[in-house]
């Protein structure tokens, strides 16, 4: 197994003025990832999908359990791990192109080939002629095109993705997941896609992994058996429609679950 | 209380031993004779306040802050809606807001004297230089800078022109407007200092003058530590007025 | 059925002279120093200055080799200022990131930013004599605790996002303070730059006015004499120097950090 998770748990210590509170955001979260394929996360909002995300690539450590990559412990952030967040998070103080190199310092390439890199890079997600541009100037799927340009830039073994389209209107979201179809297929990695929406998680990834709210634990494991490469025609077949319908059923409950208990407070 | 407030209270108040060390060993050094020490400006700062007229100073000093104020802030909200409403105004009047904001008003008090005379008139008068323009600005910037969405859902839902003032714009220009009136504060006790201690003596800085001619250096710094503690209290008090009246900006930090 | 629908020609807007903003001016600054100079030529000239009268005190100002004193006064104006930016922007800084130091430093900072500075002139003096040093100490009194509020504001409120996002391309502690900390708090450094400078004029005359010399004390001089057409002359000097250079930093603010919309002071 490429990646694997043993029972991971996380739980969140909140300082308010006069107690402490105590927040289970996870618990026992525990699955595998192949190498090469990729991977959905669908939950209600809250249910730890990104707290997970940010515990697989290592910016946080969990409090109980375990998580492996190639066998070995995850411990701290690491450049074969790319990540894409929901808000674009580009400093807005660098030209598109020198964002997509920020990953490159770290990883130390001398100044031409990190330029290099980066404008081809662009060049893969369709924005090379705005190399020069703020990313002010930009429309938000250009931002997102920039911050996976990013990502994939420093050649990750793994690619994490935090509801990357998810802050865009609907027409850039479904342009913006075929053309990470396309990348995908060409560049084979693991990826590992947080979501909310359904369709999304049917229409790009191999398996589906259902949270429940919070605290979130895996519910379902669903295996998207469809062809690659994937087009418009998936979205429109009767098994998309059957899975969607499972998948919607199983999160409703969950969230049904959580509004009560929210309500019974 | 929580770990993070009881270390940040423990910082501060080591800090502040740590600064009256440092002052007492500094001032009991015969050599610095003219800045003694705590011990010796601790004790006339209690002289000045119960028999050395302190008390009576400062009651000088805020009275002539408030008139100040009052006469500031008035004609400051009416100056400021004005401008907000005259569509010249960010062409023509604001660069020359700038330019008077920019103008250190010290300049002035050579010559104020003739106009307002030097007792309290020509005091109060220097307390507005300071504070009137901070009241113009931040009333004009309030009321311009209502949000259009808020303006276009008061229109949508039948509220015109006094009931949209009364209903969107004010409240909304009011956190402005509170803001400024604070930072007025602060700058309407500097200008009473400074008036009391460079157009004609009077009230606090006549306190700090007349133990500065008479070399009674603790009386001098207890007088200058009072003063300085004074404008801090004042805009703290004042603070705490803008957040009670203006609940509902903070009501989102309860989250 | 779909129809097209073709869009009509736009109008071209009317252009009326009164909407350019320097007809605007020319009509409102044009009234205003006709009401001035009516004003002026009313209450006589042991009031008011016509602005003849300035503009020939002006050139009395320039005659006397008085702009001689202006350039020392702004000597010590520049060496204050400039010793101001030197420690308050690193204090600032420190006061934004470090919750240890803005707990230590942080109340004598605030303290001292609202109360009157001028009530500290006698200590001062005390200190450091009447001269060079006097006046550089003032104005750094004036002007640093601007820097340093602004500072610490621009420091404190660096998007939390965008250092995760550093975090999470492995940038080092050291690179995502100055790549990512400092540029971010760059527009409020800047702001405070441009509101400490127009108070360090402020510091300069009053210093100069407590002891008699400079420009402050040119001031007082012609004030007691009652010299009105050289003293408006100098005090309309002084402002449009403060004025300048407010605007002076205000320009640089648009130069240096293109990316930045302009920080509300």
């Amino acid at each position: 197994m490429f990646l694997e998770l043993d029972s991971v748990g996380r739980t969140f210590v909140l300082e308010r003025r006069k107690h402490t509170e105590e927040l289970c955001v996870l618990e026992g979260i525990t699955f595998g990832v192949a190498e090469g394929s990729f991977v959905a996360i669908c939950g209600p909002s809250g249910c730890g999908k990104s707290t997970l995300l940010r515990l697989i690539h290592g910016l946080q450590q969990p409090d109980t359990g375990e998580i492996r990559v190639r066998g070995e412990r995850v411990l701290g952030p690491s450049l074969d791990r790319g990540m894409v967040f929901q808000h674009h998070n580009l400093m807005p103080w660098r030209t598109v192109v020198r964002n997509v190199e920020l990953g490159l310092e770290a990883l130390k390439l001398p100044k031409a080939k990190a330029r290099k890199r980066a404008e081809l890079w662009l060049e893969k997600v369709g924005l090379s002629d705005f190399a020069g541009y703020y990313p002010a100037q930009l429309s938000g799927g250009m931002q997102q095109r920039v911050g996976l340009a990013r990502a994939l830039a420093i050649d990750p073994q793994m690619l994490l993705m935090d509801e990357p389209f998810g802050a865009l209107d609907a027409q850039t979201r479904v342009l913006l997941q075929e053309e990470l179809e396309r990348i995908w297929e060409a560049n084979a990695k693991t990826v590992v896609f947080i979501t909310h929406d359904i369709e999304e998680a049917l229409f790009l990834a191999d398996r589906v992994l259902v949270m429940s709210a919070r605290p979130g634990r895996v519910i379902a494991d669903i295996t998207v058996d469809a062809a690659r490469p994937r087009r418009e025609q998936w979205r429109a077949a009767p098994e998309f429609a059957q899975l969607k319908g499972d998948i919607w059923k199983l999160l409703r409950d969950g969230q049904h679950e959580a509004l009560l208990e929210g309500v019974g407070k | 209380m929580t770990a993070q407030r009881r270390n940040a209270f423990l910082l501060r108040a080591g800090s502040l031993l740590a600064f009256l060390a440092i002052w007492q060993w500094y001032g009991s050094d015969p050599i610095h004779f003219a800045t003694p020490p705590p011990t010796d400006v601790f004790p006339a700062l209690w002289e000045g306040l119960t028999e050395g007229g302190l008390l009576k100073s400062t009651a000088g000093t805020l009275l002539t802050l408030s008139v100040g104020l009052v006469i500031s802030i008035f004609f400051g909200l009416i100056i400021g809606f004005a401008v907000a409403l005259f569509p010249w105004a960010r062409n023509t009047i604001d660069p020359l807001i700038d330019a008077a904001y920019a103008m250190p008003v010290t300049m002035l008090i050579p010559v104020i004297g003739v106009y307002t005379g030097l007792d309290f008139r020509g005091r109060v008068f220097i307390v507005i230089t300071y504070v009137l323009l901070v009241i113009v600005i931040s009333t004009s910037t309030g009321v311009r800078d209502v949000p259009r969405d808020l303006l276009e859902t008061g229109r949508a839902f039948g509220l015109r022109g006094r009931e949209l003032w009364r209903a969107v714009i004010l409240p909304s220009a009011m956190a402005h407007i509170a803001s400024g009136i604070s930072t007025g504060v602060a700058r309407g006790i500097r200008g009473a200092i400074t008036a009391e201690l460079l157009l004609i003596a009077a009230d606090l800085g006549a306190y700090i003058l007349d133990a500065q001619a008479r070399l009674l250096t603790d009386q001098l710094l207890a007088g200058i530590l009072w003063t300085l503690l004074l404008g801090y209290v004042l805009y703290a008090a004042a603070l705490w007025l803008e957040r009670r009246l203006l609940r509902w900006r903070t009501l989102g930090d309860l989250s | 059925m779909t129809t097209v629908v073709e869009p009509a020609k736009a109008a071209k807007p009317r252009r009326r002279a009164t909407d350019n903003k320097w007809v605007q001016r020319a009509i409102v600054w044009g009234a205003l120093l006709v009401i001035y100079e009516l004003l002026a030529i009313a209450l006589g000239d042991f009031y008011l200055a016509t602005i003849e009268d300035i503009v020939g005190g002006f050139i009395q100002v320039v005659e006397d080799g008085r702009l001689k004193t202006v350039g020392e006064s702004l000597e010590h104006l520049l060496v204050g200022f400039a010793l101001a930016a030197a420690v308050g922007i690193p204090t600032g800084v420190a006061m934004g990131r470090s919750f240890i130091v803005d707990s230590v430093v942080g109340m004598y900072v605030r303290g001292l930013f609202v109360t009157s500075l001028a009530a500290l002139l006698p200590l001062l003096i005390i200190l450091f004599g009447v001269g060079f040093k006097f006046q550089v100490a003032v104005v750094f009194l004036f002007s640093v605790f601007f820097v340093i509020v602004n500072a610490a504001a621009g420091a404190r409120d660096v998007p939390r996002n965008l250092i995760r996002t550093g975090e999470a391309f492995c940038v080092s502690p050291l690179r995502r303070f100055t790549s990512i900390v400092l540029p971010s708090s760059l527009p409020y450094i800047v702001v405070g730059l441009r509101l400490a400078i127009a108070n360090a004029y402020t510091g300069m005359v009053l210093a100069e006015l407590w002891v008699g010399v400079g420009t402050g004390g040119i001031l007082k001089n012609m004030g007691q004499n009652r010299d009105l057409p050289k003293f408006f002359a100098m005090v309309v000097l002084i402002t449009a120097l403060a004025a300048f250079s407010s605007h002076l930093i205000r320009v640089l603010e648009r130069r240096l950090m293109p990316w930045a919309d302009e920080v509300r002071a």
